[in-house]
């Protein structure tokens, strides 16, 4: 009976850790840039391997290979933060700009990139957001601020 | 149960091989073989308990370490170009 219940409870832990890991592995490859990548390998190195090895922990049983899957556990949870600390610092040193989704987003016009995924689509884009950037410059800000009241509030309308 | 994770993290491991050798920056591939270091320890635990070995478990320990010092050694050689260098920046 108990043997049930915990082959059952280890089995949903790794199941739910293996969806975790390919999930960081699927944000791995689709991120845009460095900095994203990493965020996108933190969800593996933290939720999907602590799932994956708490259900190896639940399937050992309190026994030697428990403790020694729990020092692994606490190994990669104590180091991978280090390493990605180093390379992202290592990143920004080499002079690496994290890509942002639009200029305006931060309300910041000059020395940002925009976002692009897709490079069929890129220069239409990069003539759209350049204008928007300039208009919103030129703009005074308070007005910016009432359109996007206005365009939320329309949102919102169509939503109801 | 096992396998399934298996397959997962191989699938996982994949697409991390694809980023590691497609990265546009050095630092993607950094990142892409941290990735699979991890990988390889969960990998090393699954394969053991699949087959009732779990002796495997030391050899994941052992590459829990010596990942992190290889990553710091990839880095700093990029950052330096010498691996006896002090680590103080250059004025």
């Amino acid at each position: 009976m108990m043997d049930t219940i915990f082959m059952l409870l280890s089995g949903a832990l790794l199941i739910v850790g293996a969806f975790f890991y390919l999930t960081g592995a699927i944000g791995l490859v689709r991120m845009p840039d460095v900095f994203t990548r990493m965020q996108a390998s933190g969800i593996s190195d933290t939720v999907g391997v602590g799932f994956l090895i708490a259900g190896m922990i639940v399937a050992a049983g309190p026994t030697l290979i428990a403790a020694k899957l729990a020092i692994i556990l606490a190994v990669v949870v104590f180091i991978t933060p280090v390493a990605t600390h180093a390379l992202a610092q290592a990143a920004m040193h080499a002079g690496i700009e994290p890509v942002l989704a639009s200029p305006r987003v931060l309300g910041l016009g000059a020395g940002l990139k925009p976002l692009e995924t897709k490079p069929a689509q890129a220069p239409a884009k990069k003539r759209a957001i350049k204008k928007k950037a300039g208009k919103a410059a030129a703009r005074p800000v308070k007005r910016a601020s009432r359109t996007k009241a206005k365009t939320r509030a329309v949102a919102k309308g169509k939503r109801s | 149960m096992f396998e399934i994770a298996t397959f997962a993290v191989l699938a996982a491991l994949a697409l991390a091989v694809y980023r590691a050798l497609s990265g546009p920056t050095v630092f993607d591939r950094v990142l892409a073989a941290n990735f699979i270091g991890t990988g390889a320890i969960l990998l090393l635990a699954l394969v053991g308990f699949i087959t009732g070995r779990p002796e495997f478990l030391d050899i994941g320990i052992l590459y829990a370490l010596l990942n992190i010092i290889g990553t710091l050694a990839v880095l700093k050689f990029w950052r330096y170009g010498d691996l006896s260098h002090s680590g103080e920046e250059e004025g």
